[in-house]
This record gives structure tokens, sequence and C-alpha cells, in this order.
């Protein structure tokens, strides 16, 4: 039977969840080595963001007890299958985070907070991806970005780093 | 953390700037350097954020306009490049350097080079990776400070440089990992790296002066995964002419290599199963100009297989015979035989005289 912890949401929602899947968080595991985690475990995270990222360890947790378990005869084949179904899932969830950025905001905070390394730095990436060989304009655009230079200031920049802003 | 309520405002704020720093620095180290410069433009709270990146990651092609076949950058560009690069390590704080890599399809001064790459070794840095093309056709010289770099744990270098050890004997004193790809490294290099490098895990070398002339080649799926490690500088194999290799469901990988071997008459491919495979960008020379015969192995007549099939006749422009071997020992193969015949029969064909046969 596997242990099970509740972590209760800033907004007072219990999620049940296995110790495995909540101790790829440094921060829960910290909190559970140090006897802190007696009952419910209070996370400064509110309930849809906890929920997305549990959705994420569980699906991680998945893949990695998958790999323990299998021998080496037709591993290839199988990894391979596995890759495109995680590729498959993440492409998912990264779809459904460009569509709304509060929720990519709030579970970048909340891995941060947690510290899920896997988890940050793949939505790091996500932000890249989004903001890669895009123009200054289109970047403020697409997150709302005030740009708060004089025209002098914002020339002086561009001159500085000349090829940066070569398009 | 919690998602603002006010759903007037939310359109208006601006979350992103809101983010600590450290996030926005780990957000830019996943991009090429000039775009991570290129955000110092967005507003005040962007202007000094990429100065403490620890990735520097320079690529003068990418100044290269994208209609532009060739790798040619203009005079104006290359010293727009190389005012970026000293500029970014001149502004940049001094902060250990995690990863420097640096790629130059026209490098004017070698000068430079060991200047950056210097620069990267007092910032500790731990990953070099190099990919220099020079008009000389002497073998590039490193900087001697990349052979005593305490902090150097990761090296690859993706062009023909000279690796001149010091005659003291010990180098890379902390280097774990070394991927060399050059056109002729001496006569024992390799043992030399071996028995000189004192952590050394993980090296290998691939001398192209060898690889890349031949003119037949059987590769299996492990070499080819090793190629495909430097898939930037994915070798060319000009003297090719007869390629045997077996790709077991990484069809992209045939026509990385297909696009490399402009010169190709034969070819013979194991296919392995069927795999979720989109076309390439653009057709590979040698299917238009010398791919005369083609033989598939591995085939059970699967959807992807016969897209596969379909898209080397269509574009196999000067092809004689293209042979399809049916999967062996499989159960359903003498119906598939001529089932598969037939739908061969009318796929569209590149070359009029091509002759089919399924075996």
């Amino acid at each position: 039977m596997a242990i099970m912890y509740a972590l209760k949401s800033s907004d007072n929602e219990i999620f049940e969840v296995e110790q495995k899947v909540i101790e790829q968080s440094e921060t829960i595991k910290k909190m559970i080595e140090d006897g802190a985690a007696t009952g419910e475990i209070p996370l400064q995270v509110s309930s849809k963001t906890l929920a997305k990222v549990l959705e994420w360890c569980k699906q991680r947790q998945h893949k990695t007890v998958e790999n323990e378990n299998d021998d080496n005869k037709g591993k290839r084949k199988k990894e391979r299958d596995e890759d495109d179904d995680i590729k498959e899932w993440e492409n998912k969830f990264s779809d459904e985070l460009k569509a709304d950025k509060d929720v990519l905001f709030d579970l970048l905070l909340a891995s941060n907070y947690l510290d899920l390394p896997a988890l940050l730095s793949f939505l790091c990436q996500l932000v890249a991806d989004m903001v890669a060989g895009k123009m200054p304009e289109e970047i403020r655009r697409m997150f709302n970005i005030e740009n708060d230079f004089t025209p002098e200031e914002e020339k002086a920049i561009t001159a500085e780093h000349g090829w940066a802003f070569q398009p | 953390m919690d998602r603002k309520s006010d759903c007037s405002n939310q359109e208006k704020e601006d979350r992103f700037s809101g983010l600590p720093d450290p996030i926005l620095r780990h957000i830019l180290s996943f991009l090429p350097t000039k775009d991570a410069v290129a955000t110092s433009i967005l507003s005040s709270r962007w202007k000094l954020v990429w100065t403490s990146l620890t990735n520097l990651c320079f690529d003068d092609r990418l100044c290269l306009e994208d209609e532009e076949d060739t790798d040619v950058l203009t005079n104006d560009a290359s010293t727009m490049f190389e005012n970026f690069v000293n500029r970014v390590l001149v502004l940049s704080y001094p902060v250990d350097i995690n990863k420097f890599s640096l790629h130059c399809c026209q490098l004017r001064y070698l000068a430079c080079l060991q200047s950056w790459v210097s620069t990267a070794i007092m910032r500790n840095v731990r990953e070099i990776e190099l990919g220099i093309k020079m008009d000389s056709f002497i073998p590039i010289e490193l900087p001697e400070s990349i052979y005593t770099s305490r902090t150097l744990e990761v090296l690859k270098l993706n062009s023909d440089f000279a690796i001149r050890l010091p005659p003291s004997g010990l180098c890379f004193p902390s280097l774990k990992i070394l991927h060399v790809e050059i056109d002729d490294g001496g006569d024992n290099l390799t043992e030399t790296l071996l028995s000189n490098c004192p952590v050394l895990e993980d090296m290998s070398i691939m001398l192209l002066k060898f690889i890349t002339k031949t003119k037949f080649l059987s590769l299996t799926i492990g070499t080819i995964h090793v190629l495909d490690c430097v898939a930037d500088f994915f070798p060319r194999f000009p003297n090719l002419t007869c390629l045997e290799v077996e790709v077991l469901g990484r069809w992209e990988l045939l026509f990385v290599l297909l696009s490399r071997a402009p010169n190709l008459e034969s070819l013979i491919a194991d296919i392995g199963f069927d795999c979720n495979w989109t076309k390439p960008h653009f057709v590979p020379d040698c299917l238009l100009s010398h791919l005369k015969t083609i033989k598939i192995r591995g085939i059970k007549g699967e959807k992807n297989q016969l897209k596969l099939i379909k898209y080397l006749l269509k574009n196999g422009e000067v092809l004689d015979t293209l042979i399809i071997c049916l999967q062996r020992a499989f159960p359903q193969k003498m119906g598939l035989k001529d089932k598969l015949y037939q739908e061969l029969l009318i796929f569209e064909r590149g070359s009029k005289t091509c002759k089919v046969k399924v075996l």
C-alpha cells in the first residue's frame, strides 16, 4: 500500500497524493523529512495551479516506474513508443499553457516554490520558445509588457547591441 | 501565486516582467544569446537581465538571410557579429560561465576565436562547444589555456582543430567528456589523450579524413547515432556511391544521410518497423540526379512504409530499379506480395523507366 499525503492548497482544497509523486518536489520532500508534515501539508499554491502541478508529477512518476520495470528485451522499441506518448502528452500540456498564460505564470512560480527542477526547466523552455525569433514589439504585445523607454534611450540600446536587433 | 481575480485588469497585467530574476535568467538561458540580449529593449525591467547569463551561445548563421543558400557572410555582417560577441563578453557580469558555444560559418580572425575562448576559460567555463569554418586550410589552434583549465568538463569540437597537448604531459585536468571531429589527428592522438587526461569518462574521436572520402559505406544504427550527435555538422560524403544502412524507425536520419551524399548511386536501407514519418522539406540531390538503385528491406505493407516508398518513387527522377524486400517469416507474406505490387503500380513515378520488384 502506497503511503499517501494530504496537500492543502491556499484556497483550502485537499489533494490526496502518493508519497512517490510528491517527493519530486524538493520542498515537500524536505518538509516530510523534517517531520513538519503530519496531517495536511499547507502550500502557498492555489487549487487550480496545484492540480496542474500534480498532473505533471503523475506523468513523470508514471514514466520513471515504467522504465524501472523494463527488461532489455524489446526495450528500444518500447522506449521509442513511450517517448512518442510522452511527447504527445507534453505537447498537449504546452498548448493548454500557451493558450492561458496566467496558468503558465502561476505554474512557473509554483514550480520554483515547490522546487521541481524538471517542471521549471520545461516551462522556461516553453516560454523561451514563445519568445525566440520574435521582434520586441511582438513580445511586448504577447505578454503586455509596457515599453517605458524614451525614444532616445531606445535608440541608445539599439546602437549598443546592433547585431542583436537584426531580424 | 494566485491568479488575480480582477478580470478587467487581467488583460493588461504584465506577469512576465514580474517573475523573479533567477527565473527570467533561466528562460533566457534557453535562447540563442542574440535573442537573449535583444530582450534588453523590451522595457527598463529587462535592460540588464541578460547580463548575468551563464550560457553563452553565439551563432553567426543567425545573420544569414533566409533566402540565401550559401554560407557566405558580408564583411559588414562579420564585423557586426564580432563586435556583438566582444561586447557581450565585456558587458556581462563576470559570473562563471556554464556553457560557451560558438558556431561560425565564416571566422575571419583566429585572434578573435582565441580571445573569446580564453575569456570563457578565465570565467571558469564548464562546457565548450565549437564549430568553426575558416578560409585557411590549416587546422585551427586553440588557446593554450584550454589544456590546463581546472573547470572544463565537456569539450566538443566540430571542426578541424589542431590538438596540441602541452609538453608537460598532463592535460584537461577536469575533462570528463570529449567529442572531437577532426580531419587528421596525427598518429596516436587517442592513446595520448587517454593516457594524459586523468578523469576522462567519454571520448569519441571521428577522423573525417577517412570516413568522408569513402565510396562504400555500411552503417548500423549505433554508428548513425554517433553521427547524429554531431548533427549540426553531419559530415558530407561527396565520394559516396554505395550506401548500406540500418535506420530502424529513425527514417529522418536516412534523409539526413541522403542529403549529405549528393553522388549516391545505390542505396540499401533496412528501415525496420513502421514509424511516424513526415516528408523532408526538400528532396535530397542524389534522388534527383544520381540514385539509380534502391533496395528497401523490412517492409510489411504498413501505412507509413507505403508513404516512404511512394515518396521515393515520385522523387527518384533517375531511378532504374526499386526493390522491395518483405519482412522475412512474415505470415501474410504471400497475399501481401500481390496486393503491394498492385498498389505500387498506381504510385506516380519520377522516372518513366523505373522497374519495381517485390521480393
